[in-house]
């Protein structure tokens, strides 16, 4: 480990959502890092940090991509995600591992140098040197997993109050679930239609243009709520808009 | 009925993994004491803050030869009925009641008198309660079928904490019962909104005495 | 109560447009959050009570076979008959023994939840006895045959409106919106006849003191008091998990109780009971009983459910839980909802008939957070779904779609091969329909690919950038 080096080696895990469906998070992602001083590899090896497979109880698949992530990711200095709820996994692989010793020990070892995007920038790097202008008014949705289970609050804050023109309005309840919740929102659409819609008339009550999140989960959710409601409101992952790279929102087609 | 004793404590043996039982490790938590809330102000102050807080009211007397003249003005405030339960407690039996009242010390009275006046082991600052073991003295159905409960009691045995109470009411003399009693009956079991007067007294009144 | 959990899903979305259930929930959601967090704020160190609450209860647990016998020991030392129940069948069996040998025709029973879980009330009445609810949110669901839908407050589904409806047809008052004090004070009128009145009452017991066989009692309406003072028998109901070993401990959790459940700092009133009337004592019941229920907690004590046997029952998970804030208690369909529910169904009424449970849940960690004696409520739920999958329990397309899922996922060359193919081939933008799918795009678009995945273009970067170099 290098971590007292100039420049500390980052891993980033993209994650399987952002690979797939939003390329541009982790090129932001990538962006900010390098901004922060650091050196960004994405090792091929990676794919998807198991979440799906250990949250549905389906043990020896979460088992198996956590020693493929483990494999993949453990050379580096520093494993970021841009994920809540992915870092969270990538913190419980030790649990998840338990019974086989050296797995674990490995598993312990990538867990404390595992982070989510703002939480590295801010906590372990402490640099909020944003370069970024978002002239609009935006709320924040804090994902379950990130402001839980990593404490993870004032970190997106810390940064987004730097970046030009923005205005960013609380919700109401910064504490609700918006109801993704992985495969429960296919399992249950309607809780979890429901869930949104709560979640949804409290960004509408703020008058902001725009929502911002650090986990792409919730994001499609809520975005593809707002989308089949004809809302004019977009959704961005908030390491779009710290890299200036925000355009076209989630589900949009044109800018 | 043994059978089902055994098959229970067996199967809570089995699951604990041992065949007889094992005498329990020390507490350790019990070490420090838990966190509890602090105050500067004295323990009857602050006694009578918190159960005023919770819809009890509290009224300071010098002497305990007050308290008759303190339940009659009460009565007095509330209309023209008279009757009133003294608890068979010799402290309050002792006492020169006024011709006025109609007393009566049976707890079968209970049922109809619209106020009893008891007297409290003890008081808890913490929390604004008032201490009621059972017994001869304190007959449990005077203090919750009425109405109106008056309770007596001495700064003296005022305690600053609910741990406090088993300092002064040892383990092996526990009564029946004791009941801490920590404002007049409430619900909220009506769209969520609080109120008075649910099954037990519609209102505490307690004399502080001292 | 007859389960019917495993309709969950119909009557969760059954539950979202029931508009009457719907104004009660939003009403009752707010409150329940605000008083319990007002009063952890009021609290010079709620963390550490929390902590030493776990503690409390992990140390009972560990020796629960001498804590029993303790308590049992000191219960019978006080005069108290202690009676054992493995199951909910000989806890019915024992309390229908102990209300014919009293020759009783009316019980009065204060709120508990281990009566709801092995159905006092139907037992008692096909007995030919008559049987009352006398916490106000049990007597309105009694009169409303229901079963309750928080563990709390168990009339929290009913509206002022409804309840008014309730009182006049069972009271014959007068069919009109009416406040909530006058409604208040006529159930007080009705109840206080059957009180006087009945033969035996039945309460539960909120914690069950070792070491010196109290019985702890937390109620705010005084009915539990009544209960256990008027007739001539009292009978206490209470799981084998809720010992704890002294008075002092028993300060602990009520403290943590009340401030979880009402945000109180105490109830209005804690009664601790202990034995038997005394010889010189005019008042309270001439017999006392006290039925320990176990009914699966054994079991659960060994396996790797251990953890909820500290539950306290205070109903904050269900309070903090955003699918029982959206569906109410009843979709559950048994006796314990929300997150508590959830795991606690499963392991007394099986994991067959309860398949939704554990899953019906978004893993948001908030019961986990404010949960008085810091059960982990997520893993456990987490646990449960693994032994679903162990079992062959959960099925469907999704479950294939997971499977092929992490198939691909373990291979990552042909998995990002394949995911480069999808992100090309797709159309952008976002999609009102998805092949093999309704569950997403019943109520949302789904956001689709953007020409390339991530690692496709990153690796076409790195080669650009190492021609230029
Ligand atoms: S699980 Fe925790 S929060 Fe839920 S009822 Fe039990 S003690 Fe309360």
């Amino acid at each position: 480990m290098n971590a007292n080096a100039a420049r500390p080696r980052i891993g980033l895990f993209v994650t399987c959502l952002v690979d797939l469906l939003r390329p541009g998070v982790g090129f932001a992602a990538v962006k900010l890092l390098e901004s922060a001083g650091c050196i960004v590899e994405v090792p091929g090896g990676q794919t998807c940090c198991g979440q799906p497979a250990y949250n549905s109880g389906d043990l020896s698949a979460a088992r198996a991509l956590a020693k493929q992530t483990i494999q993949a990711m453990e050379s580096y200095d520093y494993v970021v995600l841009p994920s809540g709820s992915c870092a969270g996994t990538l913190r419980d692989y030790p649990r998840l591992l338990a019974v086989e010793p050296v797995w674990r020990q490995r598993a312990q070892e990538l867990a404390e140098r595992t982070f989510e995007l703002t939480s590295f920038l801010v906590d372990v790097l402490g640099w909020d040197a944003v370069d970024a202008e978002f002239p609009a008014t935006v709320t924040y949705h804090d994902s379950c997993a990130g402001l839980r289970q990593l404490g993870i609050k004032q970190q997106p804050r810390r940064l987004l109050a730097k970046v030009a023109g923005l205005d960013l309005r609380e919700l109401r309840e910064t504490e609700d679930c918006c109801g993704f919740g992985g495969t429960f929102c296919v399992k249950y659409p309607e809780l979890s239609t429901r869930l949104a819609d709560d979640k949804i008339a409290d960004i509408e009550q703020t008058g902001a243009r725009a929502v911002l999140g650090g986990d792409l989960g919730c994001l499609l959710h809520i975005a593809g709520r707002l989308h089949r409601r004809g809302s004019p409101v977009k959704a961005y992952h908030v390491a779009e808009v710290l890299a200036g790279m925000a355009d076209q929102g989630i589900g949009e087609d044109k800018p | 009925m043994t059978d089902a004793r055994q098959a229970i404590l067996n199967a809570v043996r089995q699951a604990l993994g041992r065949s007889a039982s094992v005498e329990p490790a020390p507490r350790d938590y019990a070490a420090q004491p838990p966190p509890r809330p602090s105050w500067r102000e004295h323990g009857p102050e602050r006694f009578t803050r918190k159960l005023e807080r919770v819809a009890g009211s509290c009224e300071r007397l010098v002497e305990l030869a007050a308290v008759p003249a303190a339940v009659l003005r009460y009565l007095e405030g509330l209309g023209d009925d008279r009757r009133l339960l003294v608890a068979p407690d010799p402290l309050l039996q002792g006492l020169e009641w006024p011709a006025a009242l109609q007393r009566s010390t049976h707890p079968q009275d209970a049922r109809r008198y619209p106020a009893a006046v008891i007297t409290a082991a003890l008081g808890i600052a913490e929390t604004g309660t008032v201490v009621l073991p059972s017994g001869p003295h304190r007959p449990p159905s005077m203090q919750l079928l009425p109405d109106h409960l008056i309770v007596v009691l001495r700064t003296e045995d005022v305690v600053d904490y609910v741990e406090d109470v088993w300092q002064r009411i040892a383990a092996g003399t526990l009564p029946r019962t004791v009941t801490f009693m920590t404002g007049p009956s409430r619900t909220a079991d009506i769209a969520q909104t609080l109120h008075v007067g649910a099954h037990g007294p519609r209102r505490l009144h307690v004399l502080l005495v001292g | 109560m007859k389960s019917t959990a495993h309709l969950f899903p119909e009557q969760a979305r059954a539950a979202l447009t029931d508009e009457n259930l719907q104004a009660a929930l939003r009403f009752a959601k707010g409150g329940f959050i605000d008083k319990r967090a007002a009063a952890v704020a009021r609290y010079p160190d709620f963390e550490t009570l929390r902590e030493r609450g776990r503690r409390i209860k992990d140390h009972t647990l560990a020796h629960l076979d001498v804590y029993l016998e303790r308590f049992a020991a000191a219960v019978e030392a006080r005069g108290g008959h202690v009676h054992w129940a493995p199951d909910a069948a000989a806890a019915r069996s024992i309390l229908l023994d102990i209300c014919r040998r009293a020759g009783a025709r009316t019980v009065i029973k204060g709120k508990t939840m281990v009566g709801e879980e092995i159905g006092v009330n139907a037992a008692l009445e096909e007995a030919g006895l008559e049987v009352v609810e006398t916490d106000l949110g049990e007597y309105i669901i009694q009169l409303a045959k229901e079963p309750p839908s928080h563990i709390i407050a168990p009339a929290v589904h009913k509206t002022r409106a409804q309840i008014c409806k309730l009182f006049a047809e069972h009271h014959g008052s007068p069919d009109t919106l009416r406040e909530a004090p006058e409604l208040v004070a006529e159930a007080r009128r009705v109840l206080r006849e059957k009180f006087l009145a009945a033969d035996v009452g039945i309460t539960g017991g909120n914690f069950l003191v070792a070491e010196t066989g109290t019985v702890v009692l937390v109620t705010n309406e005084g009915n539990g008091d009544l209960c256990l003072t008027l007739p001539r028998v009292h009978v206490v109901l209470a799981g084998i998990e809720k010992l704890v070993p002294t008075l002092d401990d028993a300060a602990t959790m009520v403290r943590l109780l009340v401030r979880s459940a009402t945000g109180q700092d105490i109830s209005t009133y804690t009664t601790f009971i202990t034995g038997a009337r005394r010889q010189d004592e005019a008042d309270g019941p001439d017999e006392y009983h006290m039925v320990l229920l176990d009914n699966g907690r054994s079991r659960m004590l060994g396996d790797e459910f251990r953890e909820m046997l500290r539950c306290i029952r205070c109903g904050s998970c269900l309070n903090h839980c955003p699918v029982y804030n959206a569906v109410g208690g009843h979709a559950y369909g048994w006796v314990y909802p929300g997150p508590m529910g959830s795991v606690l169904t499963p392991q007394i009424i099986g994991l067959d008939a309860t398949k939704d449970l554990p899953n019906a849940c978004t893993l948001n960690g908030r019961c986990q957070e404010i949960c008085p004696v810091k059960i982990p409520l997520p893993d456990l739920l987490r646990r449960l779904r693994a032994l679903q999958f162990e079992r062959g329990l959960i099925r469907g397309p999704q479950c294939w779609a997971l499977r092929l899922w992490g198939w691909l996922a373990r291979r990552p060359a042909l998995y990002h091969g394949l995911t480069a193919l999808i992100a090309r081939l797709s159309p952008r933008g976002a999609a009102r329909r998805l092949p093999l799918d309704s569950g997403w795009t019943q109520s949302r678009d789904f956001p689709l690919p953007q020409r390339t995945t991530f690692q496709r273009a990153w690796s076409r970067q790195a080669k650009e950038e190492r021609r230029h170099d």
